[in-house]
């Protein structure tokens, strides 16, 4: 009787010491627990990358503002100039109150300017000049129509100072030049740089400090009146006009690389993203060990290479898309000792099956009879897809690239740990062939000409593990390379 | 939060209803798994399975009796399951061998009682820590326990003897508990 009611007691009182007794866990233990329970978070490699091409090809594209074709001078903005001769052209109104807009017409070339700029486009390659102007117009229409006096035009211009200087059309003060030309000169609105760029952005007219600084040699420097003079010199190498006719901007190009690199790989196992301990049941049943996997894979990253080809279409001289072809060794070597062959069993349970790979095995990971070198290799081709950055692209350039590389895995021989982490067995069964790789990249270039030669390192990670879903270990091999380049534009 | 709240929330997995129900019941859960683990590390596991468990299989708990209760059950089974996994309970000790169990002073740092008398408890080989636990503490019966452990009822009831006098002795060794005297066989006085 009073041992049931000392036992009460006790366990009445082991009952109340228990209930007192509080432990607090460790905040991985949440962290394991919101994984399990709302899915594992996985670092968006393919999302960043993405991301990164689009975002950068809407930079590009917004950044780098197209030229910006000036319309004819609006009619409002302009007085009506008197014409002072009638013309004799079959379409050309006959009016003696010229409108000053169909004066400055881009219509009104002459022979000889048409010839210039053609010789331009011709001798340079040009892909800069741009004469937006309409060669409708017969040249005896052109010829006919006469030249406004000079009055006229600093009235003009005069008179329409406070909006905005007016490209106007050229003066010429030489009767010779005159007789020869009779027309006036081209509208200089339709001719610009590259490098031009409107500090009032509208279509209509230029501002006149702007118009001193882009065409120097139209202008007049005495005068707010914009003048040609026919026998000026070349525009200063300064000016951006003295790049037209020296564009390099080639669409395409073609590049070779090389890539030597160390090779190395990631395992993860099932449960945190990173490589945990492991209890196993060993055999004979009763004994139990506790293996440490991380120390149970002995391996070490190993030399591999990269070789291959690209195009790219360069969107600007900043942005380019690339993609090509290229061939891909992997390697990295595993520490294991020779074995007599010996049965042993993969567990594929990483998706919760009973399924079990059983092959034999003549290595091991524990010491056994000689050490030996395992070389767990990787013959990869594969397709890049990506984006080249060049912030600086002159003489010297630094660029940034990034790639996606669906990948096919023709040659494989890859050793996997065995469920009892003892033996290395064969695991090119359980391997995938294709995967998917991704690539980042920074490099110095040198221009000469139509080369560019660069240099810089890359780091080249694989996104989905090299085996299948089933096999526990998720292995994640990376390359840290440095990449020689040698890009050609193409014309 | 309001249990019922706690509750709803979780059946919708949400979060931060989650995070509350594990703020609340971890600590208490875990000094569960404490008396039941061989260490700290495998308490820890027990609970992260546990409130896994939890979570995932909320939607059963029907209101019937308490709601610390139903996460208690599921944390002990989860407790059971994980020693059956790894462990053995055919573990055959002496009652002799209780007078041999070092309680090393330094091993036992000076804390609240409540902690020295699980210490204790944990001092005792997983067998007999199990059944101890599921018996005196848990209040399940021995019939319960066999059922739980794959083990005979006798065998259950008579780890439990031992467990208990083993424990006794450590707590008695550890001077958390008087050791009665024999021959007037008077019930334990202990420090309360």
């Amino acid at each position: 009787m009073w041992n049931r009611f000392y036992d009460n007691e006790f366990e009445e009182f082991l009952k109340s010491q228990a209930n007192q007794h509080r432990v607090y866990p460790a905040d991985k233990v949440w962290r394991n627990i919101q994984r399990e329970v709302h899915g594992y978070r996985k670092w968006p490699a393919l999302t960043v990358i993405a991301v990164f091409i689009i975002a950068a090809l809407v930079v590009g594209t917004v950044a780098v503002r197209p030229h910006t074709e000036i319309a004819a001078v609006s009619k409002t903005n302009l007085p009506e100039l008197q014409g002072t001769e009638q013309t004799k052209s079959n379409d050309v109104s006959t009016s003696e109150t010229k409108n000053y807009t169909e004066h400055l017409s881009t219509d009104n070339f002459t022979q000889q300017t048409i010839a210039k700029i053609n010789e331009h486009i011709s001798n340079d390659e040009s892909e800069s000049v741009l004469i937006a102007s309409s060669y409708n117009h017969t040249a005896e229409n052109i010829i006919a129509t006469a030249p406004p006096k000079i009055t006229d035009y600093e009235v003009a211009i005069a008179q329409n100072e406070k909006q905005s200087s007016i490209e106007s059309d050229f003066v010429t003060t030489n009767n010779s030049d005159a007789a020869l030309h009779s027309a006036p000169l081209p509208d200089s609105r339709f001719i610009f740089s590259t490098n031009f760029n409107l500090i009032n952005n509208t279509p209509d007219h230029f501002s006149n400090a702007l118009y001193k600084e882009e065409f120097p040699f139209l202008r007049n420097d005495n005068s707010n009146v914009p003048s040609v003079e026919f026998n000026s010199p070349s525009p200063a190498a300064g000016s951006p006009l003295s790049r037209i006719g020296k564009g390099s901007s080639s669409k395409l190009d073609f590049q070779f690389y090389l890539t030597p690199s160390y090779s190395y790989r990631r395992l993860v196992d099932d449960v945190q993203g990173s490589l945990s301990k492991s209890y196993v049941t060993a055999i004979p049943i009763e004994s139990n060990y506790v293996v440490d996997l991380g120390h149970a894979i002995q391996h070490r990253p190993s030399v591999g290479y990269e070789i291959g080809f690209s195009l790219g279409y360069n969107l600007n001289k900043k942005f380019a898309l690339r993609s090509g072809f290229q061939f891909n060794v992997r390697q990295y070597n595993i520490d294991a000792f020779v074995h007599s062959a010996e049965p042993t069993t993969v567990s594929l349970s990483a998706d919760n099956s009973n399924l079990v790979y059983n092959t034999t095995s003549g290595f091991r990971s524990i010491e056994g009879s000689r050490p030996i070198e395992l070389k767990n290799r990787y013959y990869e081709i594969a397709l890049p897809i990506g984006i080249d950055w060049r912030p600086i692209n002159k003489k010297f350039a630094w660029g940034i690239a990034a790639s996606i590389q669906p990948t096919y895995t023709f040659d494989k021989e890859p050793f996997i740990i065995t469920s009892n982490y003892k033996n290395y067995a064969d695991g090119s069964q359980l391997m995938r062939n294709w995967n998917i790789n991704a690539n980042f990249e920074t490099y110095l270039g040198y221009n000469t000409g139509k080369y560019r030669w660069q240099i810089g390192p890359q780091f080249r990670y694989q996104i989905m593990s090299t085996m299948g879903n089933s096999f526990p270990i998720r292995e994640y091999p990376y390359d840290i390379g440095i990449k020689l380049g040698l890009t050609r534009s193409l014309k | 939060m309001t249990e019922q709240t706690i509750l709803t929330g979780c059946i919708q997995n949400n979060p931060a209803a989650q995070r509350e129900l594990y703020n609340r019941y971890s600590p208490k859960m875990l000094s569960v798994c404490y008396r039941f683990a061989q260490s700290r590390e495998d308490a820890e596991d027990m609970l992260q399975e546990g409130f896994i468990k939890i979570f995932t299989q909320i939607h059963t708990f029907q209101n019937k009796g308490s709601f610390e209760g139903w996460i208690r059950k599921i944390i002990v089974h989860t407790c059971i399951n994980f020693l059956k996994k790894y462990k053995k309970f055919s573990e055959n000790v002496e009652l002799d061998y209780a007078g041999y169990i070092a309680v090393k002073e330094e091993t036992m740092p000076s804390i609240m009682q409540a902690k020295q008398v699980v210490e204790c408890i944990r001092l005792l080989p997983v067998g007999y820590r199990t059944v101890l636990n599921l018996y005196a503490i848990e209040g399940y019966n021995h019939k319960e326990i066999s059922d739980m452990l794959e083990i005979e009822e006798s065998t259950s009831r008579s780890q439990y003897t031992r467990a208990k006098a083993m424990l006794e002795s450590i707590l008695v060794k550890k001077k958390i508990l008087e050791k009665p005297e024999e021959e007037l066989r008077l019930v334990a006085f202990y420090k309360k």
